[in-house]
This record gives C-alpha cells, structure tokens and sequence, in this order.
C-alpha cells in the first residue's frame, strides 16, 4: 500500500513534488489572500450598489399610485367629473394599478361618493361616512396621508391612502384607497442579487412586508424575532455588510438602507455561499493548476528519471549476471559524461575481472589436476595402508595367537619347572650328600685321587641345586605361587645377617666390602626371607664381577610424598654394563652377554628373581653402570607393606617407587 | 513506478472530485389528482411553470396524473392509488379533489406534502384550522371565488341592461358552492335583482335544471365555482344559455371559450404558475405546511366579443373601464 521511496526514481518524483507543493501552496496563499480581500471589496460595493438601485426601485413604489391618483384627482377637481366619469376613471385605475384593492371618492363633508373594489361589490347603499378618519381628515386638508401597514384576513400586508382632490384649502374632497402591498412583492421578486440574493423591506414596526418569499410575509414574520442583527435596521443611510443568518437560516451577507419616505428598510442578502464561489472557484483552479502541474511534473520527472536510472539500471542487471557467472557483460557508454565514466569503469572492471576468474580458473583446473593425482596417491597410500594394516592385524591377531600360546607355554613351563625342579632337586640333594659321604670315605680311606672327582660331582652338584632353586622359584614367581610372609624386620639384623652370609664371597676376589648404614634404620614391614635374598643376591653378583675392588652396601630411610621408604645401594667397583647389557638385565637367563657367563658363571635368573620379588614386595631395583667403572644396583622398598603383593596384582599397579636419584631400570 | 502510477491515480480521482463527477439527484415524484377536463388550465400552468423553475416531466420531475373525468365515484380510488406511491408531493388541482386527499390521509395518518391549487372557503369548508397554521402538511391558494361572487354580480349588473333575474345553479352539498350563492344573493340585493337558485348535485340534475328553464324565465345566469356544475358548462349549461338567450358570467377565462359571455377571477393558468412556486420550495424540502396558504396575485375580467354580438350587447364605457380583455 505505501510506497517504496527508497528508489532514486521515487526520491527524485517525491522532491520535485515537494518543492512544487510549497511553491503552489505559497503561490495559492498569497494569491488567495489577495483575492479574498479584492473579492470582499467587490461584494461590499456591489451589496451597496444593490441597496441603492433596490432602494431607488422599491422606493418609488408609491410614486406612480401617487402619481396616478393625484391626475385623477386633478380632473375631478379641474373638470368637475361627474359622478360616472369618475367611477370610469377609478375603474381604469384599479385596473392598471392592481397594487391599489379599493378605491373611494369621499366628498368634503366626509361622505364616500363611490367605492370600488376588486374583491367586493359596493352598491349606493353600501357607502360610508368617513369624515372621522384621520387621513380622510389629512387628505380633506389638503394633505396626502398614509397609514400604519396593516395585515388583511388574506395575511397580505395592506396600508390606507388618502390623497386630497385639489389644492390645500380648496379641496373638493379626498380619494382614500386600500393598498396592497403584495404587489410589492413581484417588485422584490425582480430585485436579484447575483445569482441567489435578494432583497426584502421591512416596515417601521420590523414586519417582513415584501420578500421573494412571500410566504415569509404571510406569516407575519417580525425581525425583531429572528437572527438578523439589529445593526442592520439603522435609521441611516445604509448599514455596513453585515454577515449572519437569513430568516432561512442560511449565512449571507447583508445591507440594508433605510427609506424615510415610505419609513420602511430595504435590506439586501447575498448568500455567503454564492459570495465566495469565486474563492472556491479559485481554490479549484489552483487545485486543479497543482494536479496538471503535478501530474506533468510527475510524467517529466518519470521519464527523466527512466533516462537517467536506466543506466543505473543496466549497471544493476549487468552486475547480477556478472554475479550469476556471465562474464562477457560489456555496457555501452553513454552520453553523459558521468554515466560514460561509470560504464568505462565498469567495462574495465568487468574485463579485469574476466582476466582474474580467467587466471583463477586455470589456477582451479590445476589445483584440480594436482587434487586429482593426490586423489590418486591416497587412493594407493590408502590402499597401501589399508594393506598395511589388514597384515598388521592379521600379524597382531597371530602375535596374540602366539602370546597367547606363548603365556600358556610359559605358565605350562612354570608348572613344569616347579614339579621338575622339586623333582630334580630330592634326586640332586641325594647326589651332592652322596658325594660329601664318599669324599668322607675316600678320606678316611686315604683315596686322595679320587677327591677331586668327587669335589667335582658336589660342585656340579651344588651349582645345578643352586640354578634348580633359582629356577623354581622364578617359576613360583611366574606361576603366582610364591607366598609372602610379612613380619616387622629389624633392617640392621637383616644387614648383620646378609653380612655373615656373604662373608665367604668377600675374601674370593680380594675385595673389600664396606657397609654403611644409619643405627636408626629402624623397623620395616616385609618378608624377611625374600628381603636377605635380595640383597644377597646383588651382593653376590657384586662380588663375582668385583676384582681387588671394593663393593659397599648403603642402606637410608627416606620419606616421599608422606611415605616412608628404605633404600638399600649396592655399588661395586666391577666390570660394569653397557647401557645395552643394563636395557636386559632383568630378563630371565639373561646377564651382561654371553661372555659373562661363561667367564663368571651363573645362572642368569638371580636379578629376574630379585626384580619380581622387589616387586612383590612394593618396591623396586634401579641399576646405574658404566662399562669398566661399576655398577650401583639400588632397591627401594617401602618401610611398612601392608598387604603382599601378588604378582598379578604387581603388574597390574601404577609404578609408583620413587626413584629421586637414578634411573629406573624398567624404564 | 508503482509510486508514480499511484500518485497519478490519487491525484485524477481528485481531479474529477473537483471537477465535480457524480451521480444525479433521482427526480422527484408529484401525483395530480384532477376532477374533470375544467382543471387541465391549472395542471397546464402548473406544469409550465415548473418547467421554468427546472423541473421537467420526464428528466428530473416524475409527474403521474389522473383525472377522475368529473365522475366523485373516481376520486376515491384515484386518490387512494396515488397515495400508495412514495411521492413527493401530491397536487389536488381542486377543492374537490382537496377534500378526498384530506379524508384519505386523515384515515391513514399519511403525511405526504399536499399542493392545492384552486380552493376557496378553506376556513368554511373546515379544509385548514387556519391560513397560517393549516393542521396537516398542505398549502395552496385560496381563490377567493366564493367572495368574488358578489363582485361578479355587480360586473353583470353594469354589463348586462335590465338585468332582474340572474339564475345560479350550485350544488347544496359543496360549501363554497353555497357560500358562492349567498355572495351573490347579497349584492344582487343591492340592486333589487331576483336570484333564481337551482340546487344541482348531479349532472342529471344539471341537465333537468337547465333544460327546464324558458326563455324569459331568467336575464342571465351566473357560474358560482362548482366544479360539479363547471364540468357541466360545455356539454350541457352554456347549449341550453345559448337556446335561452342568455349570457353566461363565469369565474374563469377558459370559459369565454366554451361559449360564456364574460369572466372574472384569478386566471387558472396563473393559479396553476403560482401553484408551481410553492411546490418548488416543498419539493427542495420546506414542509408545505410552513406556507401559508395564499390569495391570488391577479384578477382578470374578460368579456368575450362573441357572445357579445350573439346576445346583441353593447360593451357600456363604464364596463370597457372594467374590462381586462375583450376576447374576440
């Protein structure tokens, strides 16, 4: 419904519009104002030019009865009428003069000679004495007279005339005539004032007498008792124009003058309606001036706005294809120099631009290419490791096949090893105390040669309990069967006890063996038997890799993280490791390399079984060696073990041993 | 566009606001009721001078007449079909005519607007309560032709030499009929002239009454406005005046055509014009009872030159005095 200003089109019809509006509307107020007050000047004169020519019309009124009768009066007085010729005369005026209703001749005593009327017969007989009235009185003396306006039974306004027959003092009587007034009204029925106005008289008691509309008349209309202002009944010349309402109730514009001779007031109204037509009229042409103007204002700037924006608009379409791809979009350059300039710039943006997407394009086909064969290499990449990983998995799922075959192997060997170990050692036990009792006898029995093949079967025979033991209970470790027996622990019996064990490794190798320990290492919760084996076991492997050297045990107690934990060092000065030989040190059969053992002998399974029993006893070992220089092995225990930790349970928990000095074996 | 194909739209539905496009005003719509062809002066006058005043039978002024061809049986119905009609004013063109309209909207409580052009005695007739205020919604003019009756007889009595005795008909039932005679009768009075009555309330009547006279039986015979007996002039009255050698005093100028001797009273045609100016005010809205009813203007006295020379009398220089128009 409302318009859409926002075009330039509209912005520009909308201006022009305003600016003409103003300029019209200013043009039609000024011209308004002045015609207004040039057409009221016009009425003024006009209504009082109307008053006067009204006046001079209704005004004479009387004149040609005054006129008539007083020549009839003349030939009765001058030629002595007689009574017939009179009454011929008077009936040639009633005649001609049909204002006049009756007329009589009444003789100087007072006595009417004839009557005649237009409504009624008068006979002889019919004739009155008059001499008691007062104009009949008047007119006998030489003097015309008239009487009040009076209203007959018809409501017609009337009046009584006396006229004298002949000369004051010499009268041969009087003629007294009835008046009708209603002949008044034909005359003020051709009174127009313009179109629609009118005039009316009004007597000197304000009753309407003649109006164009004789039924005001009729009713006896008094002025007095309506609208019209008593301005307008002055006694002057002419009252001033006055507006108000009529006795129809519609506005006019109103004059009067007063007419002394008849002592009645001619008033003239012009309805406001019909006074002001030529404003309305005026405001109609400026209407319609403001609606062509408005109408060829809003065509002229269409069309001029359609010249103009049309470029604009082609511009506008012109980027929507660019915009919808097509790129071969060139404008034709105007004429104007504006829109030239606008189209060139366009054009040679266009053209840029085409050579832009142009380059972009063959950049696109490219990058396409390359998409392409990259598409191609991910295709092969994909099916490459797709390959890849369909053989990892089936490598995976043989790798579980065989770690699961391999656990069962490795817990049927530990079951193995665990019955056969038992089994090996009763028989081995039998050979070792069988050898002892015949190195006994061989002593006894001085066989002296025979000894050292007996000192050699128990050697053997000890070494194979020792790796027999070692192996069953690396087996019971593996196999979950070891039991734990926690007790509270002296530490410094413990190190008193380790020390008398290992006092015959000491003296084997020329070593020293230094033991440095707080005398208030205090009490731990542990299981005392696997804590000696422990250290023993490292001790042992201390001293057999120790030559003329010096192996020491360093035991402190410690407290990290609110736990209190004992750590015991053993630090030799040996052969010492490669960090590749440190890597598998705790696996099981596994010592620095192949050398070793065959150097120094073992069994290999001393650290295996030191580090699973660490473990289950909620600790650790952490070994630090250079090769040629040493090596420390340091267990971590905690002081109080609350529960025995299971092997299964073992590799289950979070490492959690501090190791605040070395690095972690395992690691 | 669409904002200056708008504005272009607004501003000519204004131009032809302005230029004052719109539809006319319906016609108004007036009913005559007429009593006989001696009412057409008044219905032809009424209508020429509506046309003057810009309403014209046909284009803006819808005019449905119906005469009742003197027969008082039709009045009732004629009226009765005129007042079914939504008219704007219904126009009796008689006292006759005035009084079916007035009984009829009495019985309904009608007020349709209600123009009588010819009526006298409107007081006498009990027709109106007053000229002023007349009790319902009518107006009209009151012409005189009872009263005139009395100056009609002083006309003939200056007219007609040795005129004793002046025949009247009138009908007994008709008011202004009645009082027309008793006009006549006191100034016939005045000059010792006899007053020869006939009481007539039908045309049969009429028809007996005239036929009955004898020549010598009567010296003139004087018209009181009856409309009854008006009817009658042509066909009936004036051929038995013609056959009794008598003239004929009538109250209307049409008259002297049918064969009357002489005439006085408001011309019909006149009545009918003035008629016309009453109903313009009631057809633009003022209630016809807000105008009082009105006398006539104009009085005419023609003598028809005809008659006078078939009756074998001078035209007297008082009479010529008197005259308006001596009709050839």
């Amino acid at each position: 419904m409302f318009m859409r200003v926002g075009t330039l089109a509209n912005r520009i019809i909308l201006l022009v519009l305003a600016l003409e509006l103003v300029s019209i509307a200013l043009w039609g107020t000024i011209t308004y104002q002045s015609s207004r007050q040039e057409l009221t000047n016009s009425i003024r004169s006009q209504l009082h030019e109307s008053a006067l020519r009204v006046q001079t019309t209704i005004g004479n009124f009387f004149s040609p009865i005054n006129l008539q009768t007083r020549v009839v009066a003349d030939l009765i007085h001058g030629v002595r009428l007689n009574s017939q010729d009179t009454t011929y005369l008077f009936n040639q005026l009633l005649r001609d003069r049909i204002e006049i209703e009756e007329i009589s001749l009444v003789a100087p005593t007072g006595r009417e000679q004839i009557r005649l009327s237009r409504l009624h017969g008068y006979a002889a007989k019919d004739l009155r004495d008059v001499s008691t009235d007062a104009q009949v009185q008047s007119a006998l003396a030489g003097n015309s007279a008239y009487s009040k306006i009076e209203f007959s039974q018809y409501l017609e306004p009337i009046l009584h005339a006396s006229f004298p027959v002949g000369p004051s003092g010499n009268t041969d009587g009087a003629i007294t005539m009835v008046i009708n007034l209603k002949a008044l009204w034909a005359l003020v029925q051709q009174q127009r004032i313009g179109r629609s106005g009118y005039a009316y008289v009004v007597d000197a008691e304000y009753a309407l007498i003649g109006h164009a509309d004789q039924s005001l008349v009729l009713k006896g209309l008094k002025i007095t008792e309506t609208q019209v202002p008593p301005a307008l009944l002055t006694h002057g010349e002419s009252s001033d124009v006055l507006t108000y309402r009529s006795l129809q109730g519609i506005e006019v514009l109103g004059i009067s003058s007063y007419d002394a001779d008849n002592n009645w007031w001619e008033i003239v109204e012009l309805p406001t309606a019909e006074a002001l037509a030529p404003l309305d009229r005026m405001i109609q042409k400026y209407m319609l001036v403001f609606i062509l103007a408005a109408s060829f204002t809003v065509v002229t700037v269409l069309i001029f706005s359609r010249v103009t924006t049309r470029p604009l608009q082609r511009f506008h379409d012109g980027m929507a294809r660019i915009a919808n791809g097509e790129r071969s979009v060139r404008f034709e350059v105007p004429r104007s120099s504006e829109l030239a300039a606008l189209a060139e710039g366009f054009n040679a943006m266009a053209q840029s631009l085409d050579q832009r997407i142009h380059e972009l394009e063959e950049s696109q086909q490219r990058l396409l290419k390359s998409q392409n064969e990259i598409a191609g290499l991910n295709e092969t990449l994909q099916q490459r490791v797709d390959r890849s990983t369909r053989d990892l998995r089936l490598t995976n799922q043989m790798l579980a096949k065989t770690a699961l075959e391999a656990n069962q192997a490795s817990i049927a060997k530990s079951h193995f090893l665990a019955n056969m170990s038992h089994e090996l050692r009763t028989p081995l036990n039998a050979i070792i105390g069988y050898s002892e009792m015949l190195q006994e006898d061989a002593d006894m029995a001085g066989m002296k040669g025979s000894n050292a093949d007996l000192e050699r079967i128990k050697l053997a025979g000890r070494h194979l309990l020792s790796l027999i033991n070692n192996i069953l209970d690396l087996s019971k470790i593996e196999a979950g069967k070891i039991d734990l027996s926690l007790e509270s622990v002296n530490v410094t019996d413990v190190l008193d006890q380790v020390q008398s064990t290992i006092q015959p490794l000491i003296g084997a190798h020329h070593n020293r063996f230094e033991v440095h320990g707080s005398e208030s290492l205090g009490v731990m919760v542990s299981d005392v038997v696997r804590l000696r084996q422990i250290i023993i076991n490292l001790l042992s492997n201390a001293f057999k890799f120790t030559d003329n050297g010096t192996v020491t045990l360093a035991v402190r107690r410690f407290v990290l993280d609110s736990r209190d934990w004992i750590e015991f060092e053993i630090r030799d000065s040996g052969i010492g490791m490669t960090p590749e030989q440190c890597a598998r040190l705790f696996q099981s059969f596994m010592q620095a390399d192949s050398s070793t053992t065959r150097r120094f002998g073992g069994t290999g399974l001393g650290l295996a079984i030191s580090k699973h029993l660490c473990t289950l006893l909620g600790g650790d070992i952490f070994v630090e060696s250079t090769a040629g220089q040493g090596s420390i092995f340091t267990v971590v225990l905690p002081v109080e073990l609350a529960s025995p930790i299971t092997a299964a349970s073992a590799d289950a928990l979070p490492h959690i041993v501090p190791h605040p000095t070395l690095q972690t074996a395992s690691a | 566009m669409r904002v200056a194909t708008k504005t272009l739209c607004c501003m000519f539905m204004l131009l032809a606001a302005l230029t004052g496009c719109g539809q006319p005003a319906a016609p108004k719509h007036i009913g005559i009721l007429l009593h006989g062809e001696s009412r057409i002066p008044l219905q032809t006058g009424f209508l020429e001078e509506m046309k003057t005043l810009g309403f014209e039978d046909g284009k803006n002024l819808l005019v449905t007449t119906l005469n009742s061809n003197n027969d008082p049986k039709q009045l009732k119905p004629l009226t009765e079909q005129l007042l079914a009609q939504p008219l704007d004013l219904l126009v009796a063109a008689g006292g006759l005519e005035a009084e079916e309209i007035k009984a009829q909207l009495d019985k309904s409580k009608g007020q349709t607007p209600v123009l009588v052009l010819y009526i006298n005695s409107i007081i006498e007739r009990q027709f109106v309560a007053d000229r002023r205020n007349p009790g319902w919604n009518v107006t009209g003019i009151d012409n005189l032709n009872a009263e005139l009756s009395g100056k009609r007889v002083e006309l003939m009595h200056d007219l007609i030499p040795n005129l004793k005795r002046l025949l009247v008909l009138y009908h007994p039932k008709i008011e202004p009929s009645a009082i027309g005679l008793q006009h006549a009768r006191d100034e016939a009075n005045k000059y010792g002239i006899q007053i020869v009555e006939r009481a007539v309330t039908k045309a049969d009547e009429i028809k007996q009454a005239m036929e009955a006279l004898r020549p010598g039986d009567v010296d003139a015979m004087l018209l009181v406005p009856t409309a009854p007996i008006d009817n009658e002039l042509k066909n009936v009255i004036l051929p038995n005046t013609e056959r009794l050698k008598i003239p004929v005093m009538a109250h209307s100028r049409s008259m002297l055509q049918a064969g009357a001797l002489a005439s006085y009273g408001a011309p019909f045609t006149e009545l009918g014009r003035q008629g016309a100016r009453l109903a313009q005010k009631i057809l633009s809205g003022v209630p016809a009872s807000s105008n009082p009813f009105e006398v006539p203007t104009k009085y005419e006295y023609s003598v028809s030159q005809t008659a006078l020379k078939k009756l074998g009398l001078d035209l007297p220089a008082l009479v010529r005095s008197q005259v308006t128009e001596i009709i050839e």
